[in-house]
């Protein structure tokens, strides 16, 4: 192989025992530019890295000079300490997956519009409509069909606003799995009284889901029919 | 593997380590869908064989260190992925025709698609290094952290001499262009290969400055090799237009020479044709011409020496950064890649 030693400029040197103006006698100016340039650009490089990174890896060697077999068993030995540390963090990894799982209920879920909290509220105004959102999320890995329906709402004081009189849009609900959907509460107020008024809505074949949902019913205001 | 002997044992180990790499990058890349506007385009440079120098040095210096070519091979591939990406940018931005022997990628597909296509290689090339066997994932994560540290200095160092020749900047002295280089080639071909191969094969435990240095000096004499051949090598061999660097004005260590040494009006001549190559517009010389001047004020001939005084130091340098490693094909290979990156032809 021709190079720098084949031209006779620069012979091979043992290992720690050079610098990179050993040879310069044997250069040329041109060459010797060359040489200079390059190791006053890296060295500033260098140095602007040095302020740059982050403290070396513990693990890491802090020189040269070690003999190559040490060398190779500090890398042995890193290896070992990695592969252990990498088994004690996929085992609790795992063991937090596993939790996670079991923790997680699984099965269809009823939920107020705003956030997925328990408790729907909407509002209207007596002899008008009240409206709101509720949506279905299922966690199963089956597709799930279902029928939503509102129970009668009852006021403290026995009042009852009929539930009967409500409808979702869309009538019946078909959830992928793992999917959710939204359906759309309307509920005339005619005859209602204002008042607070509670119950639920239900759907017919999910038979743990419930929503509870709370009607405020308020008075016309003045001038209005 | 025996010690590579003379330039053809060189580009022997090359193209072995080379196939092995486009081998395992093709299968990474296979069945991607939609294949007509996207994979097909990014399948494209890489499929043209280059001269896998980065995935090489990659593989070669993990061996060196102890490891082995699985532990690293998504490292190279990710490596090859990015200069791909790195390519296919570079071709546009320099209105480039040709690469490895064929059109460039935006004269095939057009530029909207082939800047997609090197977006979508450059994205591409992070999932190989995603944490996971075989690789522990403190070696892991630290790949990640040079693999970024790479790409931001890469396209800095592409910024700058842009820059340069969007302004026609002609002050320039041989360092300007060291540190250009530094960033815009060195990081990414010779530097973090080397440094990331002495990672994952020392798993972490190699000191890094060194692989630094040796890689600076070495991508920086294939830096100058590649600008000379692009002015006097073979088309075929080069596989890219002659010349090309002159028709785009890029700053080479030879123009620099040049502009450095010219006489009064023939600087002025050649400030002139620059200008109007940053327009891309034809200046008031051609190509040929401000090669003629190049060669009459020596120019080559001091870019030649100069590099090979930059390989002297590479060579110095291996010593110090492979001090502790034992003898081994591995290493002889890295060693030979120093007059490899002076001698070569392609």
């Amino acid at each position: 192989m021709s190079g720098p030693r084949d031209n006779g400029q620069a012979e091979p040197r043992p290992p720690g025992g050079f610098g990179p103006f050993q040879a310069l006698s044997t250069f040329t100016d041109v060459q010797r530019r060359g040489l200079e340039a390059a190791s006053q650009v890296i060295e500033g490089f260098l140095a602007g890295l040095g302020a740059l990174q982050p403290p070396a890896d513990p693990g890491a060697a802090a020189g040269n000079g070690q003999e190559p077999g040490f060398a190779q068993v500090r890398a042995t030995m890193a290896r070992a300490l990695d592969l252990y540390s990498d088994l004690v963090r996929r085992s609790f990894e795992g063991y937090a997956d596993l939790v996670e799982q079991s923790l997680r209920v699984r099965g269809v879920g009823l939920h107020g519009a705003d956030d997925g909290q328990g408790e729907l509220t909407v509002q209207g105004v007596a002899g008008a409509q009240a409206a709101g959102t509720v949506w279905l999320h299922n966690t199963t890995d089956r597709s799930v069909s279902a029928v939503l329906h509102l129970t009668g709402l009852t006021a403290h004081d026995g009042r009852v606003a009929p539930g009967k009189a409500a409808s979702f849009e869309p009538a019946t609900v078909r959830i992928a799995p793992g999917a959710s959907v939204a359906a759309r509460l309307a509920l005339p107020l005619d005859g209602v009284a204002p008042g607070l008024y509670r119950g639920h809505v239900l759907a017919d074949g999910l038979p743990d889901a419930a929503l509870p949902i709370r009607l405020l019913v308020t008075g016309a205001a003045p001038g209005q029919p | 593997m025996s010690p590579p002997v003379g330039l053809e044992g060189v580009e022997a180990t090359l193209a072995r380590y080379s196939r092995l790499t486009r081998e395992a990058m093709e299968r990474y890349l296979q069945g991607r869908l939609p294949d007509r506007y996207l994979y097909d385009l990014v399948r494209d440079y890489p499929s043209r064989a280059g001269k896998g120098i980065r995935p090489s040095l990659l593989l070669a210096t993990c061996q060196a260190f102890g490891g082995s070519v699985d532990e690293a091979i998504g490292s190279a591939v990710a490596i090859e992925l990015a200069h791909n990406a790195f390519l296919v940018h570079d071709d546009i931005e320099d209105g480039s025709v040709q690469r490895r022997g064929r059109p460039t990628l935006h004269r095939l597909h057009g530029m909207p698609l082939a800047v997609n296509a090197g977006d979508a290689l450059a994205v591409l090339a992070l999932e190989p290094l995603r944490d996971g066997a075989p690789l522990s994932s403190r070696v892991s994560r630290r790949v990640s952290e040079e693999f970024l540290a790479m790409l931001t200095r890469t396209i800095e160092g592409q910024a700058t001499e842009l820059g340069w020749r969007a302004d026609n900047v002609v002050d320039l002295a041989p360092t300007d262009y060291l540190e250009l280089i530094s960033r815009k080639t060195c990081w990414y071909t010779t530097v973090w290969p080397l440094r990331v191969g002495a990672l994952i094969g020392s798993s972490g435990t190699a000191p890094l400055d060194a692989m630094t240095r040796f890689g600076f000096y070495l991508g920086a004499a294939f830096q100058i090799r590649d600008d000379l051949l692009n002015l006097v090598g073979s088309e075929a061999r080069y596989g890219k237009e002659l010349l090309g660097d002159l028709r785009e004005g890029k700053r080479t260590l030879m123009l620099i020479h040049l502009l450095a040494g010219a006489a009064p009006d023939e600087r002025r001549a050649v400030v002139a044709y620059l200008a109007a190559a940053a327009r891309g517009e034809p200046g008031g010389m051609a190509p040929e011409e401000l090669l003629d001047l190049m060669v009459r004020h020596g120019s080559l001939e001091f870019a030649f020496q100069f590099g090979q005084g930059v390989a002297a130091a590479a060579y110095e340098s291996f010593h110090q950064a492979f001090t502790e490693v034992p003898p081994s094909p591995h290493r002889d290979f890295v060693e030979t890649l120093i007059p490899y990156m002076l001698e070569r032809s392609a």
